[in-house]
Order: structure tokens, then sequence, then C-alpha cells
């Protein structure tokens, strides 16, 4: 045994991504039925997951629109609203509280209320503090609402928490509730009780002195308007009237920039031309006249959307001209439309005090529950076409291949099976998600389709179903990649 | 006359030589001592059969001599080189161009063509693709199958699955070829080609053949026969020497 020969052993080769990458490309289209089975969860789980986000974002998006729309709509309402209505203390608080962001409001509000714009600063942070509070204790659950507060509730809870003794067992009771997060720290909560007479107090005279000017600025219009409604006037006053409406309503201390008085005035002329068709389609003669010539006694509101048509038309001959009608028949339409609308679309939680989340608890959850699904889903398929080809790998073991390079395989193949699978499934994804809502919403959610979110909500699934591929493929690979050949070449 | 190794080995290079080799599985708290310690050495050049009833270690063995397993005490050295020593990757090494494997069920890629399984070895070794494909056809068309290159397993018989293989595991040119009772799923006449296909891959190109068999047809071609009983060595003997006793037994058998 002299003329050994020492031969070199050297570590194998470790091939290039490039051939590791045409080895499995070519594995999967060899074995494409397997393959597409792997494939199909993938995208049917990226395609559930981008359904649920995709369409939560739409929705949103398209509930702010309308709710938008549906505020502009209402505008002339809700602006004479605003100049002459008389709050409660309870609703001047929630009003100041939605005011605090807005320091334009505040300082009109100290204006109207002959009081300086710190102190309205001020009260509007307090307020802001009592509705985080209202609305804490409100949306608590029964329970331990019972155990925070007993049976009190609005403003008496605030009453009931001045008590020390009361205030003690509730700072006890609140840290054994580990669930229960305070919106602010606790002390924010004892400040605001301590202050709590002298908050209400001011508030009562800012109160009573916004509603002195209102009634001083109703008796300066009265001059102008007599007895008039403000919105009937309005809407048939001439320009200059208007004009002049506006100067005195300013003179008070109110904001109302000319832009918006005509956007107002505007709306008001064809509320007023509205209730005058209206009143004249509901006359005797007029419904006679339906009779006769329709053969049909429809209601008011079928009467004004039929304002256009010809045949009503040469009904209405003279009494009203065609831009009338059409303007009328268009305003009822839109709004009709818009109050159908927002009473399918989830309610934007507008309170003045939570901001509204991207998503709501039900929502979230439903996420929650499609991205372990689809971990699961993808994390089975993968250990699936790992496991049944133990004895490939083994076989290939035998012939050379290195561990990582068994482990490069799979998690390359994991990449690709999730560019795929992710892309079909985030498109399909897509596509049912803009038709469900577009079955159940119409034009509107093509009107405020929110185009980068959704930009980054189909990049987002891609990525997550090529990393929840991959993730999922590590661990099986890892085991089949280390397992000596022989054990892998055993198992059936 | 009784094996003697001194005067066998005398002018022939070792390929394999193990070392009191023992392989023991433990399940729970059973053992199980499937091999006790065997001694042997393998001459390059050479074609051996191991032969020994089902279950005394002859896979066993294979595995640990093909470097697939390592064995619980004692060493296997493959051209002087001890195997114990070897991490993953030269073990890989060793796996891919020292030895080649063929089983009794084949184990070929279904999924791949017959050109594809035989070059497998190649791409593992980092051939070029171009030289790795020139090379396999020469392969195959050594075991007789060049014009079924493009066949998957599926569509072959199992005795040309079994061709396929063999040019397989002869892919980087190795110096040992390992074969698991490469016949036991074959019937007698595929069985007989196989045969034929190693005996001329000895003969004629020189390779170093260790076959475990229960084919006692096997024997005839064979150079040297290894029995194994019960996890050891029971005794090697002679193909020469064997003509007398392979009579009867073939008279035995047939
Ligand atoms: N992974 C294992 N775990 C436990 N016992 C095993 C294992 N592998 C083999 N054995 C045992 O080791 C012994 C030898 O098995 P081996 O497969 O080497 O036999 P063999 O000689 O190849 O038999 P055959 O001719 O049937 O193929 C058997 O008793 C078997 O039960
Ligand atoms: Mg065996």
């Amino acid at each position: 045994m002299s003329n050994q020969k020492n031969i070199d052993v050297r570590d194998q080769v470790t091939l290039s991504f490039e051939k590791s990458f045409r080895f499995c490309r070519k594995g999967i289209s060899y074995r494409l039925f397997r393959s597409s089975l792997t494939l199909a969860v993938v995208v049917v789980a990226v395609a559930f997951f981008t359904v649920l986000v995709s369409e939560s974002l739409m929705l949103r998006s398209t509930s702010v629109g309308v709710h938008d729309e549906m505020g502009r709509a209402r505008e002339a309402d809700t602006t004479l609203m605003h100049l002459f209505h008389r709050y409660s203390s309870r609703d001047l608080s929630a009003k100041l509280a939605g005011l605090k962001d807005d320091p334009a409001a505040v300082a009109e509000f100290a204006q109207v209320a002959g009081v300086s714009v710190e102190m309205a600063t001020d009260l509007a942070t307090q307020c802001y503090v009592e509705q985080l509070f209202l609305h804490f204790f409100r949306t608590l659950s029964p329970g331990k609402r019972v155990v925070l507060v007993k049976k009190h509730t609005g403003r008496a809870t605030f009453e009931f928490l001045s008590g020390t003794s009361e205030w003690d067992a509730f700072v006890v009771d609140l840290a054994k509730m580990r669930s229960v997060r305070l919106p602010t720290p606790l002390e924010t909560l004892r400040t605001f009780l301590d202050n709590r007479e002298v908050f209400l107090a001011s508030l009562q005279t800012v109160r009573e002195a916004r509603d002195q000017t209102v009634t001083a600025l109703e008796v300066k219009l009265d001059g102008l308007t007599g007895d008039a409604d403000a919105a009937a006037w309005l809407g048939q006053a001439s320009d200059a009237d208007v004009a002049q409406w506006r100067t005195i309503v300013t003179a008070s201390g109110f904001d109302l920039d000319p832009d918006a008085m005509r956007r107002i005035q505007e709306v008001l002329r064809v509320t007023a031309l509205e209730n005058r068709i209206s009143k004249w389609l509901q006359s005797p003669q007029n419904r006679e006249a339906w009779k006769v010539k329709l053969q049909t006694t429809p209601g008011l509101e079928t009467k004004l959307l039929m304002l256009k048509d010809q045949k009503v038309a040469a009904l209405v001959g003279d009494t009203f001209s065609a831009e009338e009608r059409a303007a009328v028949a268009d305003r009822f339409l839109r709004v009709k439309h818009l109050r159908e609308l927002v009473g399918k679309l989830p309610r934007v939680e507008d309170t003045g005090v939570a901001p509204s989340r991207f998503m709501d608890g039900r929502q979230m959850f439903l996420v929650i529950i499609s991205f372990l699904v689809c971990m699961v889903g993808i994390t089975n398929a993968m250990l699936m076409s790992i496991t049944e080809r133990f004895r490939e790998i083994a076989t290939m073991k035998c012939l050379g291949a290195t561990d990582g390079f068994i482990l490069k395989q799979f998690l390359i193949e994991a990449a690709i099976q999730g560019v795929i699978g992710g892309t079909a499934g985030m498109l399909i994804g897509m596509i049912i998600s803009v038709v469900k809502s577009w079955i159940l919403l119409g034009g509107a959610v093509l009107a405020h389709l929110p185009g980068l979110q959704m930009l980054i909500c189909a990049v987002a699934t891609v990525v997550i179903g090529i990393l929840l591929a991959m993730l999922a493929s590590i661990y099986p690979a890892r085991a089949a990649a280390r397992m000596a050949p022989m054990d892998a070449m055993r198992v059936e | 006359m009784p094996f003697d190794a001194k005067t066998y080995a005398t002018d022939k290079e070792v390929v394999v030589r193990a070392v009191g080799v023992q392989k023991h599985f433990t399940r729970g708290t059973e053992t199980v001592k499937a091999l006790r310690g065997i001694d042997l050495c393998i001459y390059r050049g050479e074609y051996v059969c191991v032969m020994g009833p089902s279950g005394s270690g002859k896979s066993t063995f294979f595995n640990m001599v093909g470097g697939l397993d390592s064995p619980t005490s004692g060493r296997v050295f493959m051209d002087a080189v001890d195997m114990a020593q070897l991490n993953a990757n030269e073990l890989a090494f060793l796996r891919c161009r020292k030895v080649g494997y063929v089983f009794q069920s084949y184990n070929l890629n279904s999924v791949m063509t017959a050109l594809d399984n035989v070059t497998l070895p190649m791409v593992f070794a980092g051939k070029h693709s171009d030289d790795a494909r020139e090379r396999g056809m020469q392969l195959l068309e050594r075991v007789g199958l060049g014009e079924r290159w493009n066949h998957r397993p599926k569509e072959m018989s199992g005795g040309q699955q079994q061709r396929v293989a063999i040019a397989r595991s002869l892919a980087n040119a190795p110096s040992l070829l390992l074969c698991d009772e490469p016949t036991a799923n074959l019937d007698i006449k595929t069985g007989k080609e196989i045969h034929h296909l190693l005996d001329t891959l000895n003969k004629e190109d020189g390779v170093t053949i260790i076959c475990a068999t229960h084919d006692y047809n096997m024997l005839a071609v064979c150079d040297r026969i290894v029995w194994i009983a019960d996890g050891n060595v029971d005794r090697i003997e002679l193909s020469e020497d064997l003509e007398i006793t392979k009579a009867s037994l073939g008279e035995e058998h047939e």
C-alpha cells in the first residue's frame, strides 16, 4: 500500500445564482401541474388579502368623498345654521372641540362671542378634553363602565368623578383594567375635573355672549329682509341685496367670503325654485292635468324627477323655463343620489374627537385573520411541495448537490412562485374588489378611487406574497437540505 | 485455498479501506447493530460482489462507503482520505466526483429527460452545459440508449431506467461505482444485460465496482465475493476459487 495516491478533496463548487435560477425554472416548467397547485394557493391567498384591503380603502375614500360632496351640497344649510343657531352648552362644547385644530374658525368664534382669541383657544382645548372623555365613557363596554363610573352618563360622569372617594376608587379600578386605555394621561383628566366649575361657567358666559350677537344680527337683518325666512329671501333677492346682507353678517364678526356667498345664493335660488315648482305641482288643477294627459298620478318626487321629460314640458308650458326645470331636477337627483350613497356607505366616524382610522376594528380583525390564512395556506403548500420531494432531494445530494444549493433552489422556487402568484393574486383581487364596490356603489367608487393608496396596496400585497412564500419555505427547505441523504431517502 | 489479503494485495492500489466499521441504529431504548466491525480493502479496477442474506447490513455498509452516512465507530478511507474528517461541502464534492451510485429503485428524477438526469452530476460539478450534454450523450450511447435521450423515466422500461442510472453514476468519471442490488427489480434477462454492462465497464473502462446482490449469476463476472452475515465479513472468496461451489449453487438455484 505504498503507492497510495493522495487525492485532494476540495469544497464542492457553488453554483451561480443564474445557474440555480435556470435549474429552478426548468424544474417548475417540468412539474407545471404540481407547481400550479402551489401557485393557486398563493394566488387565492393574496387575492383574498388584496380584496379585503383594497375594498376597505375604496369604501373609505368613497365615503370621505361622498360625505364631502354632501357637505358641499348642504353648504347653504350649514352656513345659515352656523349663523343663527343657538347652541346648548353641550352642543357648544362639541362644536368648539371640533374647531380645536382650525385657528381661523376659533378666531371667528372669538370675534362673534366678543372674547380674546387666547381664551377661545383655551376653551376649545378644554372642550376637546371634555369631548374626548365623553366619547371614551360612551364607547366603553357596559360592564367596565359600571365598574368605573356606576350608572352615570354624559356630564354627570364628571360630576361623579369629582368626589374624592369616587376618584380614588376610579383610579384603583382603572389600574386593574389592563385593556382600558385612557385617551390622555390621567393627570389631564384630573386637571380637567379640578377646573370644571370654571370651565362650565366660562362656557356659559361665552354662550350667552354669542347668543346676544346672534340676536342683534337678526334684528339688523330684519331691517333688510322683513319677516321673510333667510333662506327664502336669499333665494329671490337681487345680487345687491345679497351683498348688503353679507356686509351686515360680516360686521357681526362672522367670516363669510364672497365666493361662499355666491355658492350659497346659487343653491338657495334653486331651492326656492324647487319650492315654487313643488307647490305648483301639488296644486289641484295640475294634478288633474297630469291625470288627463299622462294617465298617471305620480308622487311629488317622481314628478320632480320627470321635470326634464318632453311630455311634462308640454304640461308645464310657460310657467317655468326649461333651464329652471333642469336646474331643479338636476339638483334634486344629485341630492337624492348622494343620500342613497350615504345610506349604503359605512359611516365615517366624525365626532370631531376620535380621528377616523384607516380601518375599523372589524375590518382590522378580518385583515389579520386573512393574513394568517394566507400564511398557513402558503406554508402548507410549500411544506407539501418540499416533503413530497424528499426522495428527489436525497438523490440530488447523493449526486453531489450541496446543502446550500438545495436551500437556494427552494428559495428561488418559492420566490418565483411568490412573484407570479402574488402578481396574479393581486390583479385578481383588485379586479374583484373594484367590481364588488362598483356593484354596491356605482360610479361613485371610480370617481373617488384612491389611486396612490391602491398602488401602495398592490405593491405591498405582491411583496407580502413573495415574502410569505419564501419565509414559509425556509424551514422545510432547511430541514430537507440538512438531512442525511439516507434519512431523506427513507422518507416515503 | 482460503483468501489471503496479503498475497492478493501485491501491487494493487487501494480505493476504499474500511477499518472496524460499526453502525448502530438506536430507536428508543432498542439498539440495532447493523454493522459489527467490518474490515475491508477494495482495490482499483476490481469488481467486488457483496453477498449476504437480507438484513445482513449490505446497504448500510454501502452508505458508509459512499459518504451517505457516517459510521458509529471505525473509519472509512476513500482514496486514502478519511471520510470522517470531511465537512458537508467536501462530502458533497466526494459524492459528486469520487463515487457513482446505482440504486435498486433507480432514483431517477421523474420530471427530467434521460439526458438531463445524466448531466445532473455534471451540473453540480460546475461543468459547462455544452460539455455536459456532449458527455451525457456519449454515456447514454455507452449504455445503449443514445436514441432515448429525450425520454422521461416514465416512458422507459425498468432495465432502460437502470441503464440511465448507470450512465448518470459515471458522469463525473468516479473512482468507484457503488451498486446496491441494481438488478433486484428486473427480470432475469434484463438483469443479465445490466450484468453485462457492468462487466464491460469494469473490464474495458477500468471502473472499480462494488455490487451488492442476491443474484448468483453476478458471481461469474466479478473478481471477489465478500460474504457478509449479521454485520460481519463472513468470508472473502476469489471468483476463480468458486467455480465448483458456483456450479453446485447454480444447480440448487435453478
Ligand atoms: N435507519 C435504520 N434504523 C434502524 N435500523 C436500521 C436502519 N437502517 C437499517 N437498519 C437495520 O440494519 C440492518 C441492516 O440493514 P440493511 O438495509 O443494511 O440490510 P441489507 O443487507 O441491505 O438487506 P437487503 O438485502 O434486504 O437490502 C437491518 O436489520 C435493518 O433493520
Ligand atoms: Mg439493501
